[in-house]
């Protein structure tokens, strides 16, 4: 009879509905800040910016380039970014220059084709961005400057992190113990399985997430937002993305533009993920 | 007759039984993580199509998560041949605890979530196997006692209890591959499905076989 009565009770509890804990919502907020300083005076110039870059031997032909501005560091005075050109896509950085009334951009990015390192300088002032070329009299070429126009940011669910996999420079696994005295730290990558999950356009179900650890299902979390243009607090996920010519940093707060798909995606992955925090390593199913 | 107790080793019998009390411990720490019941807690948490999608689901899962730790009580004081002889009524009491439990309770909804299991369907074999002959192995036992077959009863309940011993060597090998190999999830569970109860079993076999042939 107890035993009835046991189970007439068990059954009606669980015909309550689910409840979702607060403390997922609050998971919602992205990887903690770590090093940089977000408060950077030079917001105003993430984006995407498109121009047409001079030929070097033919004046009248020009291809365009673009300069994904990613994060400007006033601290440090760094900026990284994407450049892309001829369809070809690199991650690149510089070094930021404060001038009376304007602030100067000095990229350096390897070139495949002539085999070596090159030099971009872009101006922004009066709210313009323009690309100059330096004169190079040995090659008798005179002082080229380009303007570069605002590219708007268009959403795209399908773009994908494929071949690319994230290495999570912050968390360091735990050192095994070993008879070397210095053991190189080793640290949790992200696996090809985000090459195919695209958590944008496919719902995800239990199943496809099950067997992800946790570094695959925060990179599938915060590719939503790069689809978005969010820009990362934590300078690593900024880092990554850049290497992506459609990761286009526009905003802090892309709450409001996330698809249906993607918020039910990001309930789903905010569980596995806390649930591989606190269950992976330890004693227990 | 063989009235001695199946020691597994050289080492002392406190030196197992401290053994056996840490890994209980343990196990208490996972049930309580289930008070007061909730749909959403712990396991739950990943297994939430199923609470979905089968209503009988939870209940039964909270049966089996609930019961289980009086199964692992029989561990303290059935193997003992010292509480046999002195306070054989002990013996007699937890036995039925142990076999109640395992008989109504736990070996059924065992099954039954394991028909749900993760990790495909090698891993649901897996556990629907190990309740199945948990069920048959501690049915015997009890049947062996009634027609007062020492022996087989002994076999029998070593054998039953080699298996709910799963529910611990199941956890500690999945801590232990996840420690060195870190696997992903479903991987590690795929492996430690069979991993947790077969070697209980063969061991089991094997110091009975060593003992009996005495």
């Amino acid at each position: 009879m107890k035993k009835l009565v046991l189970l007439a009770l068990l059954v009606s509890a669980a015909s309550c509905s689910l409840k979702e804990t607060e403390k997922n919502e609050k998971l919602l907020a992205l990887n903690h800040a770590t090093t940089v300083n977000d408060d950077s005076p030079y917001t105003q110039l993430y984006g995407a910016w498109t121009g047409k870059l001079p030929d070097e031997q033919n004046a009248s032909a020009s291809r365009t380039v673009t300069y994904i501005i990613t994060r400007i560091d006033s601290k440090h005075k760094t900026v990284i970014g994407n450049r892309s050109i001829d369809g070809k896509s690199q991650y690149v950085h510089g070094k930021v220059t404060e001038n009376q009334n304007s602030l100067e951009l000095t990229f350096r990015f390897w070139n495949d084709k002539l085999r070596k390192q090159l030099e971009q300088k872009l101006v922004f002032e009066n709210g313009n961005l323009k690309g100059f070329i330096e004169a190079s009299p040995k090659d008798n070429l005179p002082a080229v400057e380009f303007p570069l126009e605002r590219k708007k940011p268009e959403y795209r669910a399908e773009v994908m992190t494929d071949s690319v996999n994230f290495i999570d420079w912050d968390n360091p696994k735990k050192e095994k113990a070993s008879r070397k005295k210095y053991i190189r730290p080793s640290y949790p990558v992200s696996t090809e399985a985000t090459y195919v999950l695209n958590a944008s356009t496919q719902k995800f179900k239990e199943s496809d997430l099950k067997n992800l650890k946790k570094t695959d299902l925060q990179l599938l979390r915060n590719t939503i937002y790069a689809r978005h243009g969010y820009i990362f607090k934590n300078e690593n996920q900024n880092r990554f993305f850049t290497r992506f010519d459609w990761y286009v940093p526009v905003s802090t707060d892309v709450e409001k533009d996330l698809t249906a798909v993607e918020k039910e995606n990001i309930k789903l992955l905010v569980r596995f993920e806390k649930y591989a925090e606190d269950y992976y390593e330890y004693f227990g199913r | 007759m063989n009235g001695k107790s199946l020691t597994l080793s050289a080492l002392s019998p406190w030196f197992w039984l401290s053994v056996f009390t840490v890994f209980f411990y343990l196990m208490i720490r996972i049930t309580v993580q289930y008070i007061p019941f909730d749909a959403d807690i712990a396991f739950l948490r990943i297994k939430q199509y199923e609470v979905t999608s089968f209503p009988e689901y939870l209940p039964i899962f909270y049966i089996h998560v609930y019961s289980s730790i009086f199964v692992l009580l029989a561990g303290f004081t059935q193997f003992s041949s010292r509480i046999l002889h002195k306070f054989p009524q002990v013996h007699r009491y937890n036995g039925r605890l142990y076999a109640y439990v395992v008989l109504l309770l736990s070996a059924p909804s065992g099954i039954y979530i394991g028909f749900h299991a993760n990790g495909g369907l090698m891993a649901k074999i897996s556990f629907v196997l190990l309740g199945a002959l948990w069920f048959w192995f501690t049915w015997k036992g009890v049947e062996s006692i009634r027609k007062r077959e020492i022996i087989d009863h002994k076999k029998w309940m070593w054998r039953s209890f080699a298996l709910a011993f799963s529910a611990i060597t199941l956890r500690l090998w999945k801590v232990l591959i996840v420690f060195f190999f870190e696997p992903n999830p479903m991987d590690v569970y795929k492996i430690v499905a069979w991993l947790g109860w077969i070697p209980n079993l063969l061991l089991a076999e094997y110091l009975l076989t060593k003992k009996l042939r005495k």
